[in-house]
């Protein structure tokens, strides 16, 4: 069994991200400030003090990294890296945490758990009507602890908490795949969260930065729970696993190097690292992150 | 604790049957490792190394002290290793505790093999003062196999370790450390093991195990390996069990691993050395 070893040093690594970060780089003309906390962003009076700033001596500050922005008088500071704020109508992907008397408690990356009713949730057969004490019984046949699922932000309370809810059949829990995290400023928000890339690798890319990744075999039945309990096992060959751990590496690469991801990118980087002939795993080397993300990167 | 879905367990484990793991590694394979020598200035060595997303700190502090009753030509060795709670909430209060307890037993059992360390070389002034050599190591971050980078780290550490020069008067027991911070001697790593863990998940096994195998895994084997392939340690962690063919693949491989990390890791660490540029840095978190 061959293993491949790399090492490398951290000065290297730093130097191929001052080469191809997203502020010094010559190719790509940036005019937004990026900021850092307590960074300077105007002497000037007369300026209002949006999000992620603070005023100090008549001056104003970042108080977060991240995009000045100005809106006529308004300045404000928008974040590289922050919790999911959450959207009515977004794409989500979730992990429940609790099981609670007609809620699941679920983990989105937020400020603070969501919460996904009973009453939320097409119950197994679709029919539509009243839940009863029975179907609050036996909340834990249709997710449990751990389960990840995918739904939609159906309310954004005042306290800033999610409502979520899963009455589609394309929502509900997800298997035969797997999950990889981003930072959830780096989802784009496109047309169709639910991608199938023509290579047969399917995507759910939640707008918390949670992303579902499975080969295509969806059959259009309805999300029943008959389904969920007696799921026909798909094979999964060694050929479709190495196709979705390269669709993994390549938004983990994109992310690294700090890129929007969107279907759009992650084709151009999975591509990309076909072309230059890579190996799965050979894409998160240091130095083949930035050549594989480069396309991505200067997409604006 | 980390924990997945049933459903991820499931394409994890078939995944490692057909030796394709989630990240697209064969079970064998490591993940690339950054390392950085003498990240801390208040140090006599340190040493950073990342494996994705485990970061590791190791710090090496040199004083003198008396030498133990058993050992009085022999100086001392001290490790201590931390989980920051900021790498993961199960570090919190006193919930790291254990696996702090496991990491330096592992580490210190590697370190204070007498094959791996001459020292007697660690002697000022026999029997009465010797070098006390403590081995802090810091997790920031823990992305799996905290094991075997930290063991990494340790050797590119102690690679990094000036021992500042020492005048002894014998008759009057008189010493002084130089202030110099040119006079100083190396200290030879070559024979220093470094650890390979195997994580035996399903009914195959995995090196350098992510975060999410970790949390699937049934037993974990840590294997001390040489430089020249010799064995030198050999820690069971986990609740499982496993057979004895397995155990014997295991050190095969370990052998096989251990060999080329180490081959690698001096390789790097005798470029750093050598490279001036990477000797301007000026501090920790950033890269010039």
């Amino acid at each position: 069994m061959a293993s491949n070893m790399f090492f490398f040093l951290s000065a290297e690594v730093g130097n191929m991200k001052r080469e191809g970060g997203i502020v010094q780089n010559a190719d790509i003309q940036i005019d937004a400030q990026i900021v850092l906390p307590g960074q300077l962003i105007t002497r000037e009076v007369g300026y209002l003090r949006g999000h992620g700033t603070y005023e100090l001596d008549g001056s104003l500050y970042a108080s977060v990294s991240g995009i000045v922005e100005r809106v006529n008088k308004l300045i404000s500071v928008k974040p590289l890296k922050a919790k999911y704020p959450g959207e009515v109508g977004d794409v989500v992907v979730g992990r429940i945490t609790q099981v609670l008397q007609k809620t699941w408690r679920i983990e989105v990356n937020g400020r603070q758990s969501a919460s996904l009713q009973l009453s939320a949730i097409n119950l197994p057969g679709g029919a539509q009507r009243r839940r009863t004490t029975a179907d609050e019984l036996n909340m834990r046949t249709i997710f449990v602890e751990n389960d990840l699922i995918s739904c939609e932000v159906q309310q954004v309370h005042s306290d800033g908490q999610l409502a979520l809810h899963t009455r589609s059949a394309k929502y509900g829990k997800l298997t035969g795949g797997q999950l990889i995290t981003v930072p959830s400023a780096l989802m784009k928000r496109v047309k169709n969260h639910f991608y199938s890339f023509t290579f047969g690798v399917d995507v759910i890319l939640g707008l918390n930065g949670n992303i579902w990744i499975s080969q295509t075999i969806r059959d259009d039945t309805n999300y029943d729970l008959k389904d969920i309990r007696t799921e026909t096992k798909a094979e999964i060959t060694s050929i479709s696993r190495e196709k979705i751990s390269r669709v993994r590496n390549c938004i983990q690469a994109l992310a690294s190097a700090f890129a929007p991801i969107s279907p759009d990118t992650i084709m151009e980087t999975y591509e990309e690292s076909i072309d230059r002939g890579l190996s799965c795993s050979d894409i998160l080397k240091p130095d083949n992150i930035y050549e594989v993300t480069q396309r991505a990167r200067l997409r604006r | 604790m980390f924990k997945i879905s049933e459903s991820e367990r499931e394409y994890l484990v078939g995944g490692i049957l057909q030796n394709v793991r989630n990240d697209g590694r064969a079970n064998l394979d490591f993940r690339s490792i950054v390392v950085k020598t003498g990240v801390l200035t208040q140090t006599h060595g340190s040493a950073r190394v990342q494996l994705a997303n485990t970061d590791v700190l190791v710090g090496i502090k040199l004083e003198t002290g008396e030498p133990e009753a058993q050992a009085p030509h022999h100086g001392r060795i001290h490790v201590s290793v931390e989980c920051c709670p900021s790498a993961s909430p199960e570090f919190e209060g006193r919930g790291g505790e254990s696996l702090n307890n496991e990491l330096t037993l592992v580490i210190e059992r590697i370190i204070k093999d007498t094959s791996s360390f001459d020292l007697s070389k660690f002697s000022i002034i026999p029997g009465k003062l010797v070098w006390i050599i403590y081995i802090d190591a810091m997790v920031l971050d823990s992305g799996g196999n905290l094991f075997d980078a930290i063991s990494l780290g340790t050797r590119a550490a102690l690679h990094n370790t000036m021992v500042p020069h020492v005048d002894v008067n014998i008759e009057a027991e008189e010493f002084t450390v130089s202030d110099d911070p040119e006079s100083f001697t190396r200290i030879d790593v070559s024979d220093i093991p470094i650890s390979v863990t195997f994580c035996k998940i399903g009914s195959g096994y995995v090196v350098d195990a992510s975060i999410e195998e970790e949390s699937c895994m049934s037993v974990r084997t840590t294997v001390g390996v040489n430089k020249k392939g010799n064995i030198c340690t050999l820690q069971k962690g986990g609740h499982g069990s496993i057979d004895p063919t397995t155990m014997y693949q295991m050190i095969a491989s370990a052998k096989k691993i251990g060999m080329r990390l180490i081959e690698g890791l001096d390789k790097t660490l005798h470029t750093e050395s050598n490279d001036l540029q990477s000797k301007k840095n000026i501090g920790f978190f950033i890269d010039q």
